[in-house]
């Protein structure tokens, strides 16, 4: 797991979060109700231009999205498939 | 479908629009069937389910259950849509468009198919990989005088004949109702909300979803906390009346209270009807 990734994954939701929920990297996102429409854009958004990657539909699945953790997954992932 | 004596009385009004055609039904949606049943299908969903691809699919199956929405006015006629088309407002972040998306056939489709064309349109739209991205920023670079005669044109010249569909930027014509989802967190609380008709008149109804706020209700002789969110529908008197408009909200509320019944209903009397401003037919 790339803490670097993970820290500024954290840091983004953190600060564009409109909930009073503390977010850790393992909180559930989507049971907490941290995750809304307009944030998972952001969030598809801030991991595009951050870190090149280009998600696509199929990303948007709640196994990928549910924890920073899994996102960070997601985006370690992509990022090896692209570089390949 | 013949239209009712009362609505002629709205639909022949003397002026270009006539009075103010405008019904609006605020009533409330119980919250916690709907967050109960996003949270066990977001379990093993393949693609992130929400409030918004529920409402629009409840839209959908609604105006297949109640036709008489299904129209809209051109002129001084009421014509019927083919499909259960609906139109939903979406917002990006980083771009200052209201971006429309258009489900067509929402009353006959699955949930998954729903929220997978929304969330491609989306990110298309993100990446202004959507060609109505294209069509809307040439249509921009016209002259304003140009763009505003022909807007004109088209307009008086729809007022006597339902016109076709004129590609991309146009296409969101053919759906009956604009779908608003405010029902985020983000939002402030609503007590009403009541957008204007499209300049076009293509939009006789619109169905806007608020924030859930608490309300303590009176229950088996105790107080008990529950959530709700206010459900406005504004509708056009001149295709339906104030009875039909509480129909179609009750059968709004019952739908998206037992989302997991939509599932299984989601092939319901589709109107028999043929399509929208080309074909349109004459139901008055």
């Amino acid at each position: 797991m790339n803490s670097r990734i993970d820290q500024e994954l954290l840091g983004f939701v953190q600060s564009n979060s409109v909930t009073a929920t503390t977010v850790t990297i393992q909180t559930d996102l989507i049971e907490q109700e941290v995750l809304d429409s307009l944030l998972l854009m952001e969030l598809v958004l801030f991991v595009e231009q951050q870190w090149g990657v280009q998600l696509i539909g199929n990303d948007f699945s709640p196994s990928h999205f549910r924890t920073v953790e899994q996102l960070t997954q997601l985006v370690e992932t992509r990022r090896l498939q692209q570089s390949a | 479908m013949e239209t009712p004596f009362f609505n002629l009385l709205y639909l022949h009004a003397p002026g270009r629009g006539g009075p103010d055609p405008t019904i609006v039904w605020v009533s409330e949606l119980p919250w916690e069937p709907l967050q109960d049943f996003l949270g066990q299908a977001n379990r093993s969903a393949p693609v992130m389910l929400g409030t918004t691809h529920l409402l629009v699919q409840a839209v959908g199956q609604a105006l297949a259950i109640h036709p008489e929405f299904n129209r809209r006015v051109v002129g001084r006629k009421v014509h019927a849509f083919k499909g259960t088309n609906v139109c939903l407002a979406t917002r990006i972040p980083g771009n200052d468009e209201v971006n429309l998306v258009l489900i067509k056939d929402a009353g006959q489709k699955r949930l998954l198919e729903i929220a997978e064309t929304i969330w491609h349109n989306q990110l298309a739209y993100r990446r202004e990989k959507e060609p109505v991205i294209r069509d809307r920023d040439r249509l921009r670079r016209l002259p304003a005088w140009f763009f505003r005669y022909t807007l004109r044109a088209f307009h008086a010249i729809e007022h006597f004949w339902p016109m076709p569909i004129f590609g991309r930027v146009d296409r969101f014509r053919s759906s009956p109702v604009l779908v608003n989802d405010f029902s985020q967190k983000r939002f402030p609380a609503m007590r009403a909300y009541k957008p204007s008709r499209m300049p076009d008149e293509s939009k006789s109804m619109s169905v806007t979803l608020g924030p859930r706020e608490e309300k303590v209700i009176w229950r088996d002789g105790q107080p008990q906390p529950v959530q709700v969110a206010p459900l406005c529908v504004r509708a056009d008197h001149r295709v339906c009346d104030g009875f039909q408009l509480s129909q179609f909200v009750s059968t709004l509320i019952e739908l998206l209270s037992a989302p997991e019944k939509m599932r299984k209903a989601h092939v319901v009397n589709p109107p028999a009807i043929d399509a929208p401003h080309a074909t349109a037919r004459k139901t008055a």
